[in-house]
This record gives C-alpha cells, sequence and structure tokens, in this order.
C-alpha cells in the first residue's frame, strides 16, 4: 500500500501526475517529511505504471530535492525546503503568474481568487 | 541499443499486403503499445519480428539479431504470448514449467511459484481443460518465468474478463527484477488497459505506420474542443490544421478534436478565432485518441497525416 | 544435447500410447515376416496390401509422433522458445527408433543368429535392417515435421512418390525401379527403395525450403542433393565385403564328346510366323522362322545338356554373309524325369535307373529367325549356314539333407531350409519348403548373373528311403513365393514327390506313405553348370526355304 494516491485523469502524462500527486501528499501531511519513500518496483506495481516512468518520477523529485536517497536507507521524504521566503516564493513564479492570467480570462476579480486561494489553503494541515 | 528495427519490412499474403514498407526502431528499455483496427497487419508485424513468418522484401532486427536467421538460443531472452498460440494441451500447467525451465539459464523458480499462485491457475488440471483466461495465463506465466529481455504480446487481452486482465497487468509488472532494461511490444484493441505502461504509441493501419511517437506526446497534441457561442458560428474557412471531425451539434455548438494542440498556448489560439464565445478544451484516452485515428484512416483510405 | 534428452523424456510419457502401438506393430510384422502370417494369400490384393500395409502403418505412426509437437505454422508453440528443429527432429527421431528399429533390430538379430550366420553377413544384416527402418522413419519424420497434418504429410508423400515415378519411367537410368528385370543384382529392390524414400525426403525438404521462401538453401538441394541420391540409388558403392558365389563340386566332369548332329527330319523345314524385333526399323514385324528338326546324339544317360546360345551364319559364294541374330539362353530345356532321376542318383551314389527303352525326344532346334523380305529375296541363293552351338551342362549338387518331417530344418553359414508341413495328396507326399538365406546390400555377392530358370531346373530334391532302397523325385508345382528380397531372402515352395524308384532304377509298386517317411529323408540338391563348350554345325549349299503356303499351327518350339 502506498502512503498516498493517485487519481489518474486521462490526457496528462503520467509522470506528470504521479509527481504532482508526491507533492501534494506532502503537502497534505499524508507523506512526512523523513519517512520512508516507496522504492520504484513498488511504486510502478501499486500505481500499475510503467517501471521507468516510476523511476523517472523518482530520479526528477530527487533532482528536485523532493526526495533524498541514503545509502543503505532508501529514498525518503525531504524535510521542508529551506532558504529565505522570498527565495521559494520565487518558485512559484510561473506557476503564479499563469494562475493570474487564467484568473483574468474567466472574468475572476483579484478578491475572488484570493479567496479561493484561500479556501484552498485551510484544506492543508498548518504548517508547523 | 534498439530492441526491434525494421527497415522497409513488407509482407504480402499473395496479393493481398498485409505489411508495407514498415520502418520502424524501438529502443531497448521501452513499453510499445502497437494499436490498430483488425486486419491492420499487427499481428503479421509481430510475427515477422519472431521469425515465424518471413518476410517478401525487407528486414527486421530483434535485439540485435537478424529475424530471419534467429538461432535457438536467441529465443532465451524473448517471451510471446499470442491469442491462438497451440499450447500443448496434455500437458498441466505444472509440467509445462517443468519441461520449460530447462531451457532457459535465466529461469526465476520463485517467480513461477509467486505468479502462478498470484494468477491462481491449477497445477495439475491438462492446459486443454482450462478456460481460455486461465490458457492465456498459463502462457504468460511460462514467459514471464525466465525474465526476457523482450516480451511480446499480441492481442492478450481479447475476452479476458476485467480480473484477468489486472492479473496480467500484475504480472507484467513483476518482470523486471534487475537493471536490465526490459522492452515490451504489446498489441491490442485494448488501450485502456495499458494506457499507463505505454511509453511509446505505434498506430498501424493498412499494414503501413502511421503514427509513432511518445505516448506522453500524443496525448500532449490531442484535445477534444467544444465551442459555445452566443450566436450562430462558422467553420473557418481554410480549416485549421490539426481540426478533425468537426460537428456542428446546433448552429452555435461546433465541437472538434484537435490533433496539434500546444499546452503552452492553450486554448488562447481557437479562442482567438470565436471572440465571445466560451472554449472548452479537455484531453483524451489513447483509447479514444486511437478511435479518432482508425476513423480518419478509414475516411482517408490511408492518406492524410494525423 | 540435453534439449534433446527433454524432449525424448516428455515424448516418452506422453506419446505412450502410440509408442506401444509403434513396438507391437514393429515386432509383428518383422515376426509375421518370417512366419506363417506371410502366407495369407499369395498373390493379389492382399498380397499387395501386406507389404504395403507395414509401410504405411509406420509411416502414419511416424508423423503423428512428429505432429504432436508442430513445428511448422505461425501458431507452433515450440518456434518461439530456445529450442532448435534439429534438436527437435533428433529427439524425434530417437522416440521412433526406440519404437520401431530396435523391436524390428532384435528379431532380425535373433532370427540371423538362429540361422547360423557368418559374421560379416551378420554385421550386414542388422546395419542394413536398421538402416533401411531408419531410413523409412527419417522420411516420414521429416515429411511430419515440414506438414501441419496427417493430410497434408500423406498428400506430398503421394506427389513426390508419383514424381519419383514419372522420372524413372522417363529416365533410362535408374532401372532398378522396374521390378521384373531379371538381370539385376539381387539386392537392387532395397536399394530401389532406399532410393525411393531418400528421393521422396529430398522432394519434401526442397519443397519446403521453397515455399518458406528460403532461396538459398532450395537451390543448394536442388543442385547437390537429387543428383546424389539417384546416382546412389544406380551405383552401390558400399561393400564391406566381398564373396564370391562358392563354385559347386559335383561329381560329375564335363563331357564334350557330347555330340549334336543336324538331322533333317520330315517335315524337313518348317516355318512358322513370329515376331522379332527388327533392328533397323525398331518395329516388330512378321518373321519367317525357319527350323530344323535336330538331335543331339550321344548324351551319356542322366547328363543334362543345355544350350546357352545358337549364333548361325550364311555365306554366299560371292562372300557375301548374312549374319543372323544369335539365339540367347532361354526358358526350360526340358529334360525328363528318368534323366533327373540318374543325374540324381549319381550324385548320391546310388545306381541309377535303367535306361529307357523310348527314344528320347528330340528337341528342335530353331536356328535362326529371318524377316519375309529378306528372306523373299535370298530365294534361291545357296550359301554355305555356319551353326556355333555353345552348350553346358547341368549336375546337381547335394546341398542339405534333413529328416523328412514337419519341422525338420537345416542351417549353414546363413542358409536355412525348413520343411513346414508333409500333406498327402493323390497317394503321392507333397512337402512345404521354406528356404531361407540371410543377405545385406552390403556384402558384394557378385555380379548378376540372369538366371531364367524356374524352381524346377535349379533344385532338385528328393525323398531317399535308405532302409528300403528307394527314393521318390520331385515334380515342382509353380507355387513359388519368392518374396520381396529383404535381408532375409525368402523362397517357399509346395513340392509333390510324384515319382518314385527304387535304386537301381525300377518304379516303386507301393504309394508312398507315412511309414515310407518316417525313414526317409529329405536331400536337396542345387543344379550348377558344371562347364561350358561348343559345337559348330556346317551345311553345305544351303538354302532358305521359301512358300505361299501358311502352315498349320504346330506345337511352338521350345526354343525361341
Amino acid at each position: 500500500m502506498l502512503p498516498f494516491t493517485v487519481v489518474f485523469r486521462p490526457g496528462e502524462p503520467v509522470y506528470e501526475q504521479v509527481t504532482y500527486a508526491v507533492k501534494k501528499a506532502i503537502a497534505t501531511g499524508q507523506l512526512a517529511p523523513g519517512s520512508r519513500f516507496p522504492a520504484v518496483r513498488t511504486l510502478s506495481q501499486e500505481l500499475r505504471i510503467n517501471p521507468n516512468t516510476a523511476h523517472k518520477v523518482v530520479a526528477s523529485l530527487t533532482a528536485e530535492g523532493v526526495l533524498l536517497v541514503h545509502p543503505g536507507i532508501g529514498t525518503v521524504v525531504a524535510p521542508p525546503a529551506s532558504g529565505s521566503a522570498a527565495d521559494r516564493a520565487a518558485l512559484l513564479n510561473d506557476e503564479l503568474e499563469r494562475l493570474v492570467v487564467e484568473a483574468r480570462r474567466l472574468g475572476l476579480d483579484e478578491e475572488k481568487i484570493l479567496n479561493a486561494v484561500r479556501a484552498h489553503w485551510r484544506k492543508f494541515p498548518k504548517e508547523t | 541499443m534498439n530492441a526491434i528495427e525494421c527497415e522497409n519490412l513488407s509482407r504480402s499474403f499473395g496479393r493481398v499486403p498485409a505489411v508495407q514498407e514498415l520502418n520502424l526502431e524501438i529502443p531497448a528499455g521501452t513499453f510499445f503499445a502497437l494499436l490498430g483496427p483488425n486486419g491492420a497487419g499487427k499481428s503479421t508485424l509481430l510475427k515477422l519480428l519472431l521469425n515465424l513468418l518471413r518476410p517478401t522484401s525487407g528486414k527486421s532486427r530483434v535485439l540485435g539479431r537478424e529475424s530471419t536467421s534467429l538461432k535457438a538460443a536467441d529465443f532465451r531472452g524473448i517471451g510471446y504470448v499470442a491469442d491462438g498460440q497451440d499450447l500443448p494441451e496434455w500437458m498441466t500447467v505444472t509440467q509445462l514449467l517443468g519441461f520449460c525451465r530447462p531451457l532457459y539459464p535465466t529461469w526465476d523458480q520463485g517467480l513461477a511459484v509467486r505468479l502462478q499462485g498470484l494468477f491462481d491457475l491449477p497445477g495439475d488440471r491438462p492446459i486443454g481443460k482450462l478456460s481460455r483466461g486461465m490458457r492465456m495465463k498459463a502462457a504468460l506465466l511460462s514467459n514471464l518465468s525466465y525474465r526476457p529481455e523482450l516480451m511480446v504480446l499480441d492481442e492478450p487481452f481479447g475476452g479476458l474478463d476485467p480480473l484477468v486482465r489486472d492479473d496480467f497487468i500484475q504480472g507484467l509488472l513483476e518482470l523486471p527484477g534487475d537493471d536490465r532494461p526490459r522492452t515490451f511490444v504489446v498489441s491490442s484493441h485494448d488501450i485502456d488497459e495499458v494506457e499507463r505502461l505505454a511509453d511509446d504509441v505505434g498506430f498501424l493501419a493498412g499494414g503501413r505506420l502511421l503514427v509513432h511517437e511518445p505516448a506522453d506526446a500524443l496525448r500532449g497534441r490531442f484535445r477534444t474542443v467544444e465551442i459555445v457561442g452566443n450566436q450562430a458560428l462558422t467553420v473557418p474557412s481554410p480549416i485549421p490544421p490539426g481540426w478533425a471531425e468537426i460537428k456542428q451539434p446546433a448552429p452555435n455548438v461546433l465541437q472538434l478534436v484537435c490533433t496539434s494542440f500546444d499546452a503552452s498556448l492553450g486554448a488562447s489560439e481557437i479562442q482567438a478565432r470565436f471572440p465571445g464565445s466560451g472554449v472548452a478544451v479537455q484531453a483524451m484516452t489513447l483509447g479514444e485518441i486511437f478511435l479518432v485515428l482508425a476513423r480518419a484512416h478509414r475516411g482517408s483510405d490511408g492518406k492524410g497525416a494525423l | 544435447m540435453s534439449t534433446v534428452l527433454l524432449i525424448l523424456r516428455k515424448d516418452l510419457r506422453h506419446l505412450w500410447v502410440l509408442a506401444s502401438l509403434g513396438v507391437l506393430f514393429s515386432l509383428f510384422a518383422t515376426l509375421g515376416w518370417y512366419w506363417d502370417l506371410s502366407r495369407i494369400s499369395t498373390s493379389g490384393f492382399i498380397f499387395f496390401a501386406g507389404q504395403v500395409a507395414p509401410i504405411v502403418v509406420l509411416f502414419v505412426l511416424s508423423v503423428a509422433i512428429v505432429q504432436s509437437d508442430p513445428t511448422v505454422g505461425d501458431k507452433a508453440f515450440w518456434r518461439t522458445r530456445p529450442i532448435s528443429p534439429g534438436a527437435l527432429l533428433v529427439a524425434k527421431l530417437l522416440v521412433l527408433c526406440l519404437v520401431f528399429a530396435l523391436p524390428s533390430l532384435l528379431v532380425n538379430l535373433f532370427l540371423a543368429v538362429s540361422m547360423d550366420t557368418p559374421f560379416p553377413v551378420l554385421l550386414g544384416m542388422v546395419i542394413e535392417s536398421t538402416g533401411m527402418i531408419l531410413i523409412e522413419c527419417l522420411v516420414s519424420a521429416l515429411v511430419g515435421a515440414v506438414t501441419r497434418s496427417l493430410m497434408q504429410a500423406a498428400a506430398a508423400v503421394l506427389a513426390s512418390a508419383l514424381l519419383l515415378m514419372a522420372v524413372a519411367v522417363l529416365n533410362p537410368l535408374p532401372q532398378l525401379f522396374v521390378p521384373w528385370r531379371m538381370d539385376i543384382p539381387g539386392h537392387a529392390p532395397r536399394m530401389a527403395a532406399m532410393g525411393v524414400y531418400s528421393g521422396i525426403a529430398a522432394l519434401i525438404l526442397l519443397a519446403h525450403q521453397f515455399l518458406t521462401r528460403r532461396w538459398v538453401r532450395t537451390l543448394v538441394l536442388l543442385v547437390a542433393f537429387v543428383p546424389a541420391v539417384l546416382f546412389a540409388s544406380v551405383h552401390w558403392p558400399v561393400s564391406i565385403r566381398s564373396t564370391s558365389p562358392t563354385e559347386a563340386e559335383t561329381s560329375a566332369k564335363l563331357e564334350t564328346s557330347v555330340g549334336v548332329q543336324m538331322m533333317l527330319m520330315p517335315p524337313a523345314v518348317t516355318w512358322s510366323t513370329s515376331y522379332v524385333n527388327n533392328p533397323a526399323t525398331g518395329k516388330t514385324v512378321k518373321a519367317h522362322t525357319v527350323a530344323m528338326n535336330a538331335a543331339m546324339r550321344s548324351i551319356p544317360e542322366g547328363r543334362i545338356i543345355q544350350i546357352d546360345s545358337i549364333t548361325s551364319a550364311l555365306r554366299f559364294p560371292g562372300g557375301e554373309e548374312l549374319q543372323f541374330q544369335p539365339i540367347g539362353r532361354a526358358f526350360w530345356p526340358y529334360w525328363s524325369s528318368l534323366t533327373q532321376a540318374t543325374a540324381i542318383s549319381r550324385e548320391l551314389g546310388l545306381a541309377p535307373p535303367a535306361p529307357s527303352k523310348e527314344q528320347a525326344k528330340q528337341p528342335r532346334l530353331r536356328l535362326f529367325t529371318v524377316p519375309n523380305e529378306k528372306a523373299v529375296a535370298l530365294a534361291g541363293k545357296r550359301g554355305t549356314l555356319t551353326v556355333t552351338l555353345k552348350l553346358y551342362e547341368l549336375a546337381f549338387h547335394q546341398v542339405a539333407s534333413l529328416p523328412a518331417r514337419p519341422g525338420a530344418h537345416w542351417t549353414r553359414d546363413g542358409e536355412m531350409w525348413r520343411v513346414a508341413k508333409i500333406f498327402f495328396e493323390k497317394g503321392a507326399p507333397s512337402a512345404v519348403l521354406e528356404h531361407l538365406r540371410a543377405t545385406s546390400i552390403l556384402i558384394n555377392e557378385g555380379p548378376a548373373r540372369p538366371d531364367y530358370r524356374p524352381d524346377g531346373y535349379r533344385f532338385g530334391l528328393a525323398l531317399h528311403n535308405k532302409k528300403r532302397g528307394e527314393f521318390a523325385l520331385s515334380t515342382f508345382r509353380w507355387f513359388s513365393m519368392d518374396l520381396p528380397q529383404w535381408t532375409i531372402d525368402r523362397n517357399d515352395r509346395i513340392v509333390t514327390f510324384s515319382e518314385a524308384w527304387k535304386v537301381g532304377g525300377s518304379p516303386v509298386d507301393d504309394p508312398i506313405d507315412e511309414s515310407w517317411l518316417a525313414d526317409a529323408e529329405l536331400v536337396i540338391l542345387s543344379a550348377v553348370p558344371v562347364g561350358s563348350f561348343e559345337k559348330q554345325l556346317v551345311l553345305e549349299n544351303f538354302e532358305i526355304p521359301q512358300s505361299e503356303e501358311m502352315p498349320e499351327s504346330e506345337a511352338a518350339p521350345y526354343w525361341q
């Protein structure tokens, strides 16, 4: 059993969906920092995805720093990113811009979008 | 290293061409889904690759060796499961495994036992007395147990109930046991089963390979589009490139399939043509993409690129 | 190697039914060949079926065994497994050997040993009988391996056989396929059979390689294999030992004092129509047949003189010479039972019968044949006719003697005579005799000698009752079942001993009965040529007779 779930949607690359699901799981606390991350093989079998894809997921998450590989222990979830808030916020630049563009296209004003953001934010447990 | 290479491979049965001048390269370690309508030549292609049929012209190579000169030892790393294979009817599953085991140096008996349990196959009933699903599972079992480098499956899911299909996929996923690349070539109508597993997709119709690209790229460029306007819409002329299956169920509604969707532009390009209308874009499963391709081929008699 | 054993083990386990059938059949066929089972019928359909049935059964069982693991077609399960077609075929062949060749080999071995066969012949027999079955199995296996069903296999074999027959008929070379020629070595039918099997195998292999688009192999087969097979079937090069037939020893000595006088007896000259082959035109034409009554004089009693050939030439005064076609050795020059009795008693050391008072029948000699036109053209011309007669003498030589009761047998050096049955008919005893001879195509028995003589003129059989001092001679019924020669050449004969003589020559008073037989032994003699010599006749002032009248049909001359 995996410590997180993935609901596959058609049309999107599998690799991206799984990567996103992992990140979401970390954000919701389903995957705690320092906890063991399943092996590539387990990932592939449980999710019924191509082992190559599973490998790619783990590799890219490791490259991004979301997962850490400890020789002898295995793969673990990395502790939350360090660095200044400003730096970390800059990582989300593209996503934020995209969000704003879409919101404007849909005709939402600034307040509505901020409310929506807050609503989603509260779904997740508080930061420690 | 390519697991499979085809160079102008052709095969005709009498006057009827089954495979026409096919060029294909499948790198090692890929999961390749071969799609196509009935009679497209998928089975013929797979049989040509494994020297079950000889080509009328052209060449093919499997794991680096010419198909037509595959020796017995070369098959130690190749697995082949097809519907309609003549399994030895009188052998039980246990006898079949016992017979195959000494033939393969890479045989993993532990895996065989585990898979037999997973597939829930009775060990002492003759294969002739097993149901179709169990036979396919037995065939798969006798192929997976030696962890072949190349696994070829020809319509393995035909007529199997979802539970069996599930077991199948599960078995396939058990295959990689070490770091050697394992190549899968699966031909199927039933693409949804292997949607998540496929790296590359090839679409075969009329004996020709019309589409060959990574699954993600294929999924990336196909979208269904629905445009709802508050007045009557006209189809732009000339028809924009990549638009297919344009339907107009109501004067102000247009539905179409876009085959060259650019994710970074999003729907903005379409939106620009129909200012003031609502544009809804949806991704498609590989199965739906297959249907579009098949219909296009049927309609165009093999012409036209998609 | 282990792949082969793996398949072998699997096959024996799975095909044990077929295998058992095969073993039983093989034993039955081989044994039945030599014992009374083969006497169901001597001719016709049943006999033919008895020859063909074993081959068919072997073929069907072999193909079934081979096709239990299909290797052709795109659905064959084993084609995507690491089993080479070679290994599969070898394994199948091993199964076939165990099932067919081994039982047959054991039976052959047993029989040959019980016949006291000398070792080289034994070895040759073993190699040959096993080899023949192996070739049949190999061909069946090959055919089964490249076809998909028994029907296809049978069709392929039939087609190849027909093709080969067509080739044989059109091509003068493989004349061995023609069974009625008598001037061919004894093992020729077996050679022909091997040639046929090999030819069928080659053809089917060829067809298979062609149909599966293996062009190079097709070409190689076509160029190399097929002619090789045909060549080998004609010139059999292998011989592991040469034996020449032992010169028979007999007490008879060649009598060259035999005189032959040409006596013209009325009607001096006769002619009759006969049909001869005109060598000039190749057509069969009516011909004048000049026959003159002649008698052979001065033949001592009990000597058997036969004519080998008559060559005639007519020379005219102007130097012109007409050579007539020689008349060769032919069929049965008759000699009387009295003559035979005399010859045999001489050999057996018994006093010969008294000479007969009646005049010996004088065989009519036909000197030459001449076509009508030629005879007319030479009308009235006189010349010197020179007739050269090649003669030879036959004498009887004792081969064996055995008690005259059923079950008695005599063996020496791979030859066996056996009394199967003795029964009485019309007051005379008849015996059914089996004559077996161990042979092998690997033993070269010398050049073929055409022998047109039927049994009555090759063997003498006598029942000799020493106690009473009487013996009986046989007349052969024309019942000689010559089975196609195999490693054990078998000929069965039924003989009736209808003429009984007292030693010293007078005929016996009482018919022979069982008590007579109880004290009798069966003596087997063979008639062997003792030597040959020539006599020449010269007739001056000879003229070819002419007439327009055709004669009444008369007793056809025995001489041709």
